[in-house]
């Protein structure tokens, strides 16, 4: 078996997208090409490495393609910490270390499959990538419907996106709000009282959400009762992760780490683990 | 503890079974305590002041403006013009060097430490009582009692093996009885927790020996023979009814009786008590009432039992006893009484001076008044746990000369004009004595860094620059001093240290096998003295401006003011997010939930932080953890003071709270 | 397998301590620790072996997985990996449980750099246990009083004058060569008799059937949450169990800063801390100390861990019993989830 290794690889800040006020996309170019970096699937992630703060795992955003050169790590970042808050005060050109890409991605027979998206927040980054990646490989123009849900207007993040993404045929973006401005004229509510009608419009036979746990876990069965099974239903699951190999235990769900068994899961494993969605779900489901 | 040492460097901390006290346990403190050793901003090199910065300097050049500035602080205005605040981590050998040098060096009694703030009340009250005022028994002794009472502390926190052995003696059968106004971690496992209101603890003891005389609860036999004292004790609880100490305490009256009926009649009972005790105005009397209340029961003096004072840091106990007081010398012999000067006098060589000197808080006054030019302050952060900061802050700023020895730069050494680095306890032998009484050898694992050395030799350097020298050339050479000065300790040494697990005062000559429980034939001072206490109200209460209680208390992760906890990264990650912790019901008045930004504002100034709802304290009080610098209640304590042991009131103190 | 003379023993203990450091549990000052024990050539020059030291209170998975691991090096922008580049050394004296552990922990870790180089440095020479020691409760965790693999060599006292050895390994064989031990091969006879000290050794347990009642109720989902919740408040979060349990691995990474430059090290870490899963945004999977109890126990006992190492996690050691201040370790725990 080898070896991992927990140096990183070399890169620097190429460009600084803001997303919104306390969120911005990094485009970094590596030093020297990684192949495994450069064949990266949708839904795995990295550790960015900042000497002197640690490290922090990311979804990849983007993957080498039509949306990002070969040799490029495209992250999106929220600031909620040191190493996030020093990774907003670095100009571009600064070096940043990368460790990756880890994880199980989504499942390979999902592209080809009519799907629903659904991202709660800060979700959406983790799917991004998925997302693109079926726009671009799905049979023809093949449905793909996209749910988003943020708390208001202003924390909208990859609004670049989801304009190019209407623009497809084929891909329906439909957004909601709980917190509208004057400026909102979309849906309000809550994300999940409109995954029913998202999955009708859109004739999905899957669903990949992601999104905070109370959330994932609505989502989760709201999907399952308008008939979706819970092999079809694919969740992105978020954890605190320091290793990124299945070492360290920080991000331990049961019997297995998110890090390499996830962070993509299938309900059907999930309803296995019932430490994925939070201590109030266990408690309801004895050990 | 055993320290793993790898090519020069303390790699881990792991426990000892076979030792009588901790039997293979730590806390996360313990097990963590290696962690900061290696701390990037461990001082290395003297800091001298230059303008507004503290810079890098030599020894030389440290030392000689150290002593230049003690010399003329008294040539200026005299050798009570400066004043020593000794360590209670340090050693015994750092902390007896200390006193000696504000005494046979400087000239002056003012010496004093933390001690102050915590148990001053304990050996001023117990001192009065019971002639001593130490643990009266062994941490041992709770593996024998069928009763435990714990007031204003839970050990399950802060003192981790001693409350170890209080959740062990449970499944044997022994009830535990909490009082405390909290609903902390050890009240969750008493049988009975009395939850009595902040201050109250005087109406509630009082209640309880009104309780104890009315049913014949008393050990009448032990009353006779061993105390006096006590026709007036009952005759001044006699309007203490349970009832009366209900109204008063917020206690149920017949839990207080229950409470009084399972202590009395319980052979061997064991009282312990904390900081929520002593951190009063009436700290002294507080004491009193719970050592009228084990005395009246006959708990004191023997096995199983007994009344015990938790000192908190690690040789805070060691500190006292070696005399960092401005009243006494080492072995609590008055500075007051001739006698002992004498004895001192002659064994230093020295005249020295007659009148106690001042505390730690009267030091600061002084300090503002202009009084008190140079101060040295010794591992210890006042500027962060001394209460009302923004005063400790104004007489840290209006001395002439603040000498810091210190291991980091803490919020009290970015104030000083003379850092001095010294060795941690991982790096110098010497000796700690714990609360049990307990002396023990601590030994060096590691060296320090190139320079750096222990309290006591750069004490000496000092004295020799000030043309003073104390004599000092190993830390066993201080022991040996001490000891021969010190009866209690007399018959303790480094060479008998070395085999077994430590020796517990009082031990006075060399065979004397030590003292695990005091009082056991008769009282320090002959007879036990019983002396009633009457009710004594906070300082300052909630009214319609300030309308909460504040209260203060420890966390199990952190120690102190941090400095050596918050440089281990799994310790600092326990923080909790927020800070304040208030009830739901005052909270959803306020429209404050878990995590909202709020202002805590008292006459004395104001702190900013999170709240933390819990019912954990009761309505109408608030809590906070003492000990970071981001947040420190001591911006809004009060520092009314408790007339006899001067200990600030840093349990109560009226405060408005509000979103922010 | 076969059988040498009692001083066999410190002949190979002095063949081992000429080619590798030769670390045996001895009594040093009040505890029982790791000690490499000095001396090579001669016998006479290495203290007596001791067949009847304790348990040291540390694990031995500290010499493959130590508390403190420099994993980066950096000076600038300039980094490099730091792997450890051990000595070889024999540890002398094993017990089941510890070996037992070993072997879980050389799964658990087989993709790790540093503990794979420290792992392949080392020589295993397990005792057998002749008799139960206070607190263990090998026998019913599987994991005991005989280990049957996972050692280069075993060591049976079979009575004052005989050794038994069993090979486990081609190191093993090859060192009993170098060290020339005069032996013979064990016969059925002596086999037998081995049989006999090993059935003695589990009989010598007293029996513990609120073990297998609480493993039961585990595996079934039958614990209530507030039996973990009823533990909770046990739980200081000390870390002792985490540090001392053999087959404990959870670990933080910190960068530690120096002038110019620094390290990425990683330090152990225990699931207990109320930090340990916090993440960022506040949220937190196990909020209440009971819920962190549960997990620990789930990890140490639950059978969802032998498909992929074999085994449960817990190999009855006792140390945990022996440090928890909240007297919540595994015998205690056991006790009341399988009364």
């Amino acid at each position: 078996m080898s070896v991992v290794s927990f140096l990183p690889h070399a890169a620097r800040i190429a460009a600084v997208e803001p997303e919104s006020a306390d969120t911005r996309t990094f485009v970094l170019r590596l030093d020297t090409r990684v192949a495994a970096l450069d064949g990266a699937r949708p839904g795995q992630f990295v550790l960015l490495s900042l000497l002197g703060h640690g490290e922090a795992a990311f979804t990849l955003s983007a993957l080498a393609g039509p949306r990002a050169a070969p040799g490029t790590v495209v992250v999106t970042v929220r600031r909620v910490g040191s190493l996030t808050g020093a990774l907003f005060e670095l100009p571009v050109g600064a070096s940043v270390g990368v460790r990756g890409p880890f994880g199980r991605g989504f499942p390979a027979d999902l592209w080809d499959r009519p799907t629903l998206w659904v991202a709660g927040g800060c979700g959406l980054s983790a799917l991004v990538a998925g997302i693109e990646h079926q726009i671009d490989v799905r049979p023809g123009d093949a449905p793909v419907t996209l749910l988003y849900g943020a708390r208001e207007p202003a924390t909208r993040i990859h609004r670049a996106a989801l304009a190019r993404w209407r623009e497809r045929p084929g891909v329906d973006v439909v957004e909601c709000v709980e917190r509208p401005d004057a400026s909102w004229d979309g849906r309000v509510g809550v994300l999940v009282d409109f995954i029913g009608e998202a999955l009708v419009t859109g004739r999905a036979e899957r669903a990949a959400v992601c999104g905070p746990p109370a959330m994932l876990l609505a989502a989760g069965r709201a999907l399952g009762r308008a008939g979706l099974a819970p092999e079809n239903v694919f969740a992105a699951v978020e954890r605190y992760m320091k290793c990124g190999t299945g070492l360290c235990g920080h991000c331990y769900v049961n019997d297995r780490y998110v890090c390499t068994d996830g962070p993509v899961f299938s309900w059907a494993e999930l309803q296995q683990l019932p430490d994925a969605f939070g201590a109030e779900h266990v408690a309801a489901h004895a050990c | 503890m055993v320290l793993g040492v790898e090519e020069g460097r303390v790699t881990d901390v792991r426990p000892l079974a076979s030792h009588p006290v901790s039997a293979g346990q730590l806390c996360a403190k313990g097990w963590n305590a290696e962690k900061f050793l290696r701390a990037p901003d461990r001082l290395t090199t003297p800091l001298v002041r230059r303008g507004a910065r503290l810079e890098p300097a030599s020894w030389e050049e440290a030392l000689g403006a150290a002593a230049a500035a003690l010399d003329e602080a008294v040539a200026a205005a005299g050798a009570d013009a400066t004043g020593v605040i000794a360590s209670a981590r340090a050693t015994n050998e750092d902390a007896y060097a200390a006193m000696k040098f504000a005494r046979a060096v400087l000239g002056t009694n003012n010496v004093d430490h933390c001690a102050r703030v915590c148990h001053s009340p304990s050996v001023a009250g117990l001192g009065r009582t019971l002639g001593s005022g130490a643990m009266t028994n062994s941490i041992a002794d709770l593996e024998h009692a069928d009763c435990i009472l714990v007031v204003g502390a839970d050990p399950t926190e802060n003192h981790p093996i001693i409350g170890a052995r209080i959740l062990a003696a449970k499944p044997r059968g022994a009830r535990l009885i909490v009082a405390d106004p909290r609903r902390t971690r050890l009240a969750r496992f008493a049988d009975l927790h009395l939850r009595h209101r902040l201050g109250t603890d005087i109406p509630l003891v009082n209640g309880m020996l009104h309780a104890i005389f009315a049913n014949g609860w008393e050990a009448a036999d032990y009353l006779a023979a061993r105390c006096e004292g006590a026709a007036a004790l009952r005759a001044s609880v006699a309007e203490w009814t349970p009832e009366r100490a209900a109204a008063v305490s917020g206690v149920p009256a017949a839990d207080i009786v229950r409470a009084a009926q399972w202590y009395a009649t319980t052979a061997r009972a064991f009282l312990a008590y904390g900081l929520g005790v002593t951190q009063h105005v009436c700290g002294t009397e507080n004491v009193i009432a719970l050592s009228n209340l084990a005395l009246a029961t006959g708990h004191v003096g023997m096995a199983g039992a007994g009344i015990n004072p938790l000192r908190g840091q690690n040789n805070v106990q060691g500190a006292c006893d070696m005399g960092a007081l401005p009243d006494v010398y080492s072995g609590y012999q008055r500075v007051a009484d001739a006698a002992a000067r004498a004895k001192f006098e002659a064994g230093w060589g020295r005249s020295l001076p007659e009148r106690p000197g001042r505390t730690t808080l009267a030091m600061q006054e002084a300090a503002r008044t202009g009084a008190l030019r140079a101060l040295v302050v010794i591992g210890q952060d006042p500027a962060v746990t001394d209460p009302a900061q923004h005063e400790v802050h104004r007489a840290l700023a209006s001395l002439d000369a603040l000498i810091v020895l210190e291991l980091f730069l803490t919020e009290t050494a970015r104030l000083a004009d003379v850092v001095l680095p010294v060795a941690s306890f991982a790096e110098k032998d010497g000796t700690f004595t714990s609360t049990e009484r307990r002396v023990q050898r601590v030994r060096r694992a590691v060296a320090p860094a190139p320079g750096v050395r222990a309290d006591w030799e750069i004490l000496e350097v000092l004295a020799e620059r000030l043309q003073r020298p104390m004599g000092f050339r190993s830390a066993a050479g201080v022991f040996d001093e001490m000891a021969a000065l010190t009866p209690i300790y007399a018959g303790i040494s480094w060479a008998r240290l070395e085999a077994g697990h430590g020796l517990q005062w009082p031990c006075r000559s060399a065979t004397d096998p030590g003292t695990p429980i005091l009082h056991q034939n008769r009282f320090t001072h002959g007879k036990g003295r019983l002396i009633p206490v009457g009710d004594v109200a906070p300082a300052e209460r909630p009214d319609a401006e300030f309308p909460l209680a504040l209260t203060t208390f420890r966390l199990h992760h952190v120690y102190g003011s941090g400095s050596m906890t918050r440089r281990a990264p799994v310790l600092e990650r326990e923080n909790p997010p927020g800070l304040l912790w208030i009830h739901p019901a005052d909270a959803r008045a306020r429209h404050i939930a878990t995590g909202t930004p709020v202002r805590i504002r008292s006459r004395r100034g104001e702190v900013r932080t999170r709240a933390l709802v819990s019912s954990d304290v009761p309505e109408g009080t608030v809590a906070m953890p003492y000990h970071f610098a981001e947040a420190p209640p001591n911006l809004v304590t009060n520092d009314a003071l408790d007339p006899i042991a001067r200990m600030p009131e840093l349990k109560v103190c009226a405060v408005a709270v509000e979103p922010c | 397998m076969v059988l040498a003379g009692r001083g066999a023993v410190d002949e190979l203990r002095a063949a081992l301590a000429a080619q590798r450091a030769l670390i045996e549990p001895r009594w040093q000052g009040d505890g029982i620790e790791w000690v490499e024990t000095t001396g090579s050539g001669p016998t006479a020059a290495l203290a007596p072996f001791d067949w009847d030291v304790g348990l040291p209170l540390p694990s031995p998975k500290r010499f493959f997985f130590p508390p403190r691991e420099t994993l980066l090096r950096w000076h600038g922008d300039a980094v490099e990996e730091v792997l450890p580049a051990p000595r070889p050394f024999a540890l002398f004296g094993l017990r089941s449980c510890d070996v037992t552990a070993i072997a879980y922990q050389d799964r658990f870790f087989a993709a790790d750099p540093a503990y794979v180089r420290r792992r392949a440095a080392a020589f295993l020479v397990v005792v057998q246990c002749r008799t139960a020691c206070a607190g263990g409760f090998c026998v019913d965790v599987d994991a005991g009083p005989f280990a049957s693999s996972g050692f280069d060599l075993a060591l049976t006292l079979l009575s004052d004058e005989r050794v038994l050895l069993e090979v486990g390994s081609a190191e093993g064989a090859a060192a009993i060569a170098a060290a020339r031990l005069r032996t013979e091969p064990a016969d059925a006879r002596t086999r037998t008799i081995r049989g006999e000290v090993e059935a003695a050794a589990r009989a010598s347990f007293p029996p513990r059937p609120f073990i297998a009642r609480a493993r039961a109720r585990l595996d079934a989902g039958e614990i209530r949450d507030e039996e973990w919740q009823a533990l909770g408040p046990a739980c200081l979060a000390c870390t002792g169990c985490t540090s001392l349990c053999p087959t404990c691995s959870c670990f933080t990474m910190t960068d530690e800063v120096a002038a110019g430059g620094g390290e990425r090290v990683r330090y152990w870490d225990s699931c207990l801390l109320e930090g340990f899963q916090r993440e960022a945004s506040g949220h937190h999977p196990a909020p209440r100390p009971g819920d962190r109890v549960r997990r620990f126990w789930y990890h140490k006992l639950s059978a969802d861990f032998v498909r992929e190492f074999g085994r449960v996690g817990c190999v009855g050691c006792g140390r945990c019993d022996v440090t928890c201040p909240g007297s919540i370790g595994a015998l205690r725990v056991l006790e009341r989830l399988g009364a």
